[in-house]
């Protein structure tokens, strides 16, 4: 885990202010699952021929932080409507680049996990039911990092949605692997140390691939934050 | 690194204590204290400079007087002098210095001056230093006591195995004010004033390891070691379990926040997760902290959720489910569902007519021997992890006899037995005698059934420990 985020620190566009794709790479690096996506440089408007739609299309710059507030997101695109939100982005965010990724089918509600440096306890790692009213349900555990695959499983049956993992009205949600995803993050929480003070995995759905991570964020610590 | 068991016995059990500041004028703290450890039966040096007797005992004018090897100095006097006494403690090698006096960081920048030069005392000698802004130390069953506020532990006749170590002076002093107004028994009392050198960690590392405790209670309104101190802790859960009320709650990641996480923090939900993830049980004030201390020192783990309740009275009875089927603490109880076997005890016992669903209600016409009776069946049922038992002596054939029926079940008793009483204005002194007869007893039903939510975490964290 070490070797591969030293290897992802020193290849960033900015030091220690990663946009979201490069996010999405560090967690593919380490064996999560991130949707299909190219990052197109600022004022580009054209992907490849062979990467199939629908498409999502985001801006995607470390300055720009509240992205769907600011109109910065496009949902299930066809190949002409991508062309034309891209256009739209890069008049919206001029010199920020765009990050074009494949829609993910899914099933059931969507899931957070994120981390934080608790100023008294050292760095936590949280999941809990996500999305973007997250914080109106408050349904979440938190537990210190790293953890193992019993307590992650804990850290799931504390939560109020838990019967969405037990064939609630048909769903079957896998925990399983949504708790190996955990200690993964916890470990990767772990590594990060204080460098990154908090991460956002959100939302993360489940589908016909499994667990995957929608949209990721990662926080420069406030070592760097002065600067 | 687990301190040595070594560490602090001196503190706990010295044969030597200075009083400094200790005087006959009617009020002085130094005197007080000095007064309290009078029936300790440890030799009692008093200082003061122009004193020469306090209470029979003679008096030394200053710390370089005092002979070689005294274990504790209680330092009562004002901050500043507090201070140079200190200095002159730890030239003399005293290992253990209490400070009641407050005027240090609490007051301000020239408190905090001072209590820097307290803490230098510290990490320049091998005196160690509890306080200040201290109430010391407090062993019931020793009779050593420092604590020079009116504490209403004379009621409390039995002892116990609770470690109450508390931040907070005052919140300390009305934990024993409950402990002997409803009964429950108390190992130790630590004030850790204002932890300048001496802190939760230590005691935790103590207590832990002392075979008279049998749970640790803390008041906390900041962790030093919030990783360390949870490390401890889970050496510590396996054997004894450890209460901490965290007061203050800070939002977390308080660094602007830009992340969802942050925000979900809240208050201090990281605080929360940790403490279970480490076998630690919070409570969120001083009546569930002293609850929690009560059942958790004397009952033992319930081996399941299905609570059985027993009473003389039906409306405690339905009462009783409606608040065990409520979920609270995520600590889910069910109403147990009595075997056929037991039903069958039960009217044999007391009356064809009783009513034997759970709840069990004997009605007023039981007698202290049906009780019993009845009891035995609930003990003896599988389906049955947990029993709640409403004592009500209001019924005529009801007598104080019902104590001994319970106490002497649950005293070889594997599962735990909780009872309700109330009685008028005797309440209290009812609870006391089922303390007495070593009974956990609550005056309301809800603090019964959360005791019950207790007892089941309790057992929660042991398995998790060993998974």
């Amino acid at each position: 885990m070490n070797t591969i985020v030293q290897k992802w620190r020193s290849g960033l566009a900015e030091p220690d202010r990663p946009d979201e794709y490069e996010v999405k790479c560090l967690l593919a690096d380490i064996g999560l699952r991130v949707p299909p996506g190219i990052r197109l440089a600022p004022g580009e408007c054209q992907v490849p021929p062979g990467f199939p739609g629908p498409f999502v299309a985001k801006v995607c710059s470390p300055d720009v932080v509240h992205k769907t507030d600011l109109q910065g997101v496009y949902l299930n695109l066809g190949a002409a409507e991508l062309a034309a939100a891209l256009q739209e982005l890069n008049s919206a965010f001029p010199g920020a680049g765009n990050l074009v990724e494949q829609m993910v089918p899914f099933d059931g509600p969507e899931m957070i996990v994120g981390s934080l440096v608790d100023p008294g306890f050292g760095p936590a790692i949280m999941v809990g039911a996500g999305g973007i009213l997250t914080e109106i349900h408050q349904d979440v555990a938190f537990r210190l990092v790293p953890i193992g695959d019993a307590e992650a499983c804990r850290m799931l049956a504390e939560l109020k949605i838990y019967p969405v993992f037990r064939g609630y009205r048909g769903l079957r949600l896998d925990p399983a692997s949504l708790a190996e995803l955990l200690v993964i993050v916890s470990r990767l929480v772990d590594t990060l140390g204080s460098i990154f003070d908090q991460l956002d995995l959100n939302p993360i759905v489940w589908g016909p691939d499994g667990w995957t991570i929608l949209d990721a964020k990662l926080v420069p610590g406030a070592l760097h934050k002065d600067g | 690194m687990m301190a040595s068991p070594l560490h602090l016995k001196r503190l706990f059990d010295p044969k030597s204590i200075a009083v400094i500041g200790a005087s006959n004028r009617t009020g002085n703290i130094g005197g007080i204290i000095f007064e309290r450890l009078i029936p300790s039966l440890r030799k009692l040096y008093p200082i003061h400079p122009r004193e020469t007797n306090v209470m029979g005992h003679r008096v030394f004018p200053a710390v370089e007087a005092l002979p070689d090897g005294i274990d504790v100095a209680i330092v009562a006097t004002g901050a500043e002098a507090a201070v140079s006494t200190a200095e002159a403690c730890a030239a003399k090698r005293i290992p253990y210095l209490i400070i009641v006096a407050g005027g240090f960081g609490e007051t301000g920048p020239e408190g905090a001056r001072l209590e820097e030069r307290l803490k230098r005392v510290a990490e320049h000698s091998r005196t160690r230093i509890l306080g200040p802004n201290s109430l010391g130390v407090f062993l019931p069953a020793e009779h050593l006591d420092t604590i020079f506020v009116e504490h209403g532990d004379k009621a409390l006749g039995r002892g116990g195995g609770v470690a109450f170590i508390t931040q907070s002076g005052s919140v300390g002093v009305e934990a024993l004010g409950l402990a002997s107004n409803a009964g429950y028994g108390m190992r130790a009392f630590v004030g850790l004033g204002n932890k300048c050198d001496l802190d939760e960690l230590d005691f935790l590392d103590y207590f832990g390891q002392d075979p008279d405790t049998t749970c640790l209670a803390f008041y906390l309104e900041n962790i030093e070691h919030g990783r360390r101190f949870l490390d401890r802790a889970r050496q510590i859960t396996p054997h004894k379990p450890v209460i901490v009320l965290k007061a203050g709650r800070t939002p977390s990641g308080a660094q602007a926040v830009s992340s969802h996480t942050g925000r979900l923090a809240g208050m201090d939900a990281v605080v929360s997760g940790a403490f279970r993830q480490y076998g630690v049980q919070r409570v969120m004030d001083d009546e569930e902290l002293c609850d929690a201390s009560k059942c958790l020192s004397m009952l033992p783990p319930a081996p399941g959720p299905r609570v059985a309740v027993l009473t003389p009275a039906g409306g405690f009875g339905v009462m009783c489910a409606d608040y065990v089927e409520v979920d609270q603490r995520g600590i889910p109880l069910t109403m147990a569902r009595l075997q056929p076997e037991t039903v069958r005890r039960i009217r044999e016992a007391t009356f064809p007519f009783a009513a034997c669903e759970n709840p069990v209600d004997l009605t007023a016409s039981a007698d202290d021997a049906m009780f019993g009776h009845s009891l035995d069946a609930l003990l003896q049922d599988a389906g049955v992890d947990i029993i709640i038992c409403t004592a009500f002596f209001a019924p005529p054939a009801i007598s104080d006899g019902l104590i001994r029926e319970i106490a002497d079940r649950v005293r070889t008793s594997s599962k735990p037995v909780i009872t309700f009483t109330q009685y008028g204005p005797f309440t209290d002194l009812y609870l006391r005698r089922f303390h007495d007869a070593g009974v956990v007893g609550f005056a309301s039903i809800s603090r019964a059934v959360r005791a019950a939510r207790f007892l089941v975490e309790r057992a929660r964290i042991l398995a998790a420990l060993e998974g």
